[in-house]
């Protein structure tokens, strides 16, 4: 990341837009949600704005491929993590 | 108020940004300025957070013997037990906790039941008296073992002692104070035994303001049957008004409109302007469980207080590193700025990654 001032300065407004960005997606998660209880839309969204945060506040635009390649297996990671909640579907207490 | 939380949390993502920038720009000022703003932010989200969480300690619900479900405020559990006077203590448990419960002002002294008749004198109950009495009878018990040329073991001592109170006394306590609450007895955590009567004046559980009957669940054969409607003021009332809104529901799915199963069999009450507050006393055998909004009560909220709460950690250890950062270290950043951005810079990372989590649990826990 460059250091000039106007550099800097440039920054600081693109922060201050994703912000904006990030709060109307807040607002449209709540409206969506008012209209369909859509999970799919919800998470969409989530997954938008995460993104946003990620790769601009934590500027991982900017980052080498390699932080990329462990990023990726991390994420694999998460996302399985998330099917464990499908074993609730075995559950003897909920399936008869 | 979720919504407000993600507000905040999402403004001090980009507070801490731009702290960090004006950190580059050497301008220490500002740095600070906004590090403030980071730091209010974290706790504004931190005080929200506990009024959430105080709402939900203050919502019960109760399951009644055939899986229906009332939830609502104002939960009353005292139970009473009357006309007391056997008492059996386990020796080597007993707290005293019991002594506590007796009301109506009475202290009642007791004597030892020894082979069923009452012997020695009237004692006060205290954890040291029962000690006392025990080590006495342990006593006794060495020597005789003694004397028929046995070997004593700790083992042989006495375990439990019953007592006979000098008159019949009351107890009145919550009942989620009691390990196990019978009709005829009231068992106590530590293994104190009370048999007495429930009093007529607690029949079972009660609450004051009832907001929601759920019968999705219930094992009755017809919604109409459930034992809800037993023990629910209003119940006529309300009963027809309940089965009026499923049947309307219902209605609808049969012309093909769109309608949810949910929707016909869990119904909100309305109270407040014109309507009167429903409440319910539940029998106490037919009470099968009842709790706040915590893990206790259903999955939802125990995975809701465990990632909440996780989260919430996370906020304020961040929120106490940032803190430092912002407003400690003055030193490092007259000897090296650069060292104090790179430092800003990090904590940012982990402040922006607890950012992200929240913005999945938003939608997750409040919207669906």
């Amino acid at each position: 990341m460059a250091d000039t001032p106007e550099e800097i300065h440039k920054h600081m407004r693109t922060y201050w837009k994703v912000g904006a960005v990030l709060l109307i997606c807040t607002a449209l998660t709540v409206i969506v949600a008012e209209i369909t209880h859509s999970i799919t839309v919800g998470l969409g969204l989530a997954a938008f704005k995460a993104a946003l945060v990620a790769l601009i506040f934590m500027h991982l635009n900017a980052e080498r491929p390699l932080i990329y390649q462990i990023l990726a297996y991390t994420v694999f990671f998460a996302i399985g993590m998330m099917f464990l909640t499908v074993l609730a579907l075995y559950d003897p207490l909920v399936s008869r | 108020m979720g919504t407000l939380n993600t507000v905040i949390l999402i403004l001090s993502s980009v507070f801490v940004v731009i702290a960090w920038l004006h950190l580059k720009l050497r301008d220490y000022k500002k740095f600070q300025m906004w590090m403030g703003a980071v730091v209010a932010c974290a706790l504004a989200f931190l005080v929200i957070k506990s009024f959430e969480y105080k709402a939900k300690f203050d919502h019960y619900g109760i399951k009644l013997a055939d899986n229906s479900i009332v939830t609502g405020h104002g939960l009353d559990d005292t139970i009473r037990y009357e006309g007391i006077t056997s008492v059996d203590i386990d020796v080597a448990r007993f707290n005293g906790e019991f002594l506590n419960t007796i009301t109506d002002g009475s202290k009642p002294t007791f004597q030892l039941l020894v082979n069923g008749e009452p012997s020695g004198d009237p004692v006060e109950l205290s954890v040291r008296s029962v000690a006392k009495i025990a080590d006495d009878i342990n006593a006794k018990l060495r020597e005789k073992a003694d004397a028929d040329g046995k070997k004593w073991f700790p083992a042989m001592s006495v375990k439990l002692v019953s007592f006979v109170a000098s008159e019949p006394f009351a107890i009145q306590m919550p009942r989620k104070k009691l390990r196990l609450q019978l009709p005829d007895a009231a068992k106590f955590r530590d293994q104190s035994l009370l048999k007495g009567t429930i009093s007529a004046q607690t029949p079972g559980v009660t609450m004051k303001s009832l907001d929601l009957i759920d019968l999705r669940a219930t094992d009755s054969e017809t919604a109409e049957g459930s034992l809800v409607w037993k023990y629910i003021s209003h119940a006529e009332e309300t009963k027809k008004q309940f089965m009026e809104h499923r049947d309307h529901v219902a209605q609808k799915a049969a012309e093909g409109e769109e309608a949810s199963f949910d929707d016909m069999l869990s119904q909100p009450l309305e109270h407040g302007e014109g309507h009167h507050y429903t409440s319910i006393v539940v029998p106490w055998e037919d009470a099968r469980l009842y709790s706040n909004f915590t893990p206790k009560w259903n999955t939802y909220y125990a995975l809701y207080f465990l990632i909440t709460g996780l989260h919430g950690l996370h906020v304020l250890i961040g929120a106490c590193v940032l803190f430092y950062f912002g407003f400690m270290s003055k030193k490092l950043w007259e000897k090296d700025p650069e060292h104090l951005t790179n430092r800003v810079e990090v904590a940012g990372l982990f402040w922006h990654f607890v950012d992200l989590v929240w913005i999945f649990l938003f939608p997750i826990l409040y919207l669906m």
